[in-house]
């Protein structure tokens, strides 16, 4: 199910690789995009806001919902050759950032890992607003597409 | 009136006085990277809006990821065209959540 959808996927929007992340309104496809299509391009800024992925793995971070960012990496073991994922939902409350591991294992986040992760949803914002969205973060205008 | 923080991410002269009143909140965003400090910040709003009693609001770090994730899911539902249903049966788990490349 997951290929066919990809390939639908890439049969309506073309090869991931190639979607330019931002979209002047003129360039945009006649349809309206999905959720999803979004949560994807926006993952596309979020997986990168880390530094480089390191080779052989795939990295998504991207905002579920007002209150939850996930953290997913995938690679293959290099000893055991298995595929192997790990995914982390940060759950944001009034009281503090709930970090939620596989396997029941939570802890509110603190010091640098709570600036760390601060830090990046506020890149995240940024960036995604700017070239997922092509509107200034700030002041919610629309920016004008460079010719 | 319903009262609306004002964010210290607008620069004063984009700062609506008209809308506050005494007592009103101002939203220090620390997270800003144009605030020079909180003292700068104080005295920015206080030029542009005299001897308005404003109560400041200084949030704590996980109140800037939720108001980011408020934005986004703000800036989402414009893009899709219209608000984003939240009720529960439409959100999504995240177990549910299904990233295909």
């Amino acid at each position: 199910m997951a290929k066919l959808f990809k390939k639908v996927v890439n049969l309506l929007v073309g090869d991931p690789s190639q979607v330019k992340l931002t979209m002047p309104q003129n360039q945009r496809p006649a349809r309206k995009v999905t959720e999803r299509e979004l949560l994807r391009l926006e993952s596309e800024i979020g997986s990168k806001l880390f530094g480089e992925i390191p080779a052989g793995h795939r990295r998504e971070f991207f905002c579920l919902d007002e209150t939850t960012w996930i953290w997913h990496e995938e690679w293959t073991d290099p000893q055991t050759k298995k595929p192997r994922s790990e995914t982390t939902r940060y759950e944001v409350h009034d009281n503090g950032v709930l970090k939620v591991l596989e396997g029941a294992r939570y802890a509110y986040i603190q010091g640098a890992e709570l600036d760390n992760f601060v830090l990046a949803t506020r890149l995240y914002y940024e960036q995604v607003a700017r070239r997922v969205y092509n509107v200034d973060p700030y002041t919610g205008q629309k920016l004008v597409a460079a010719s | 009136m319903e009262r609306q923080p004002k964010s210290t991410n607008e620069s004063p002269e984009r700062i609506d006085t008209t809308e506050l009143q005494d007592g009103a909140d101002v939203y220090f965003n620390l997270g800003n990277p144009n605030l020079k400090s909180i003292e700068a910040a104080r005295q920015a709003v206080a030029d542009a809006t005299g001897n308005l009693k404003l109560k400041e609001v200084i949030p704590q770090p996980q109140e800037y990821s939720r108001g980011y994730g408020r934005s986004l899911m703000d800036l989402r539902a414009k893009e899709l065209g219209g608000a984003v249903d939240r009720t529960p049966q439409n959100i999504r788990s995240w177990n549910d959540f299904e990233v295909t490349r």
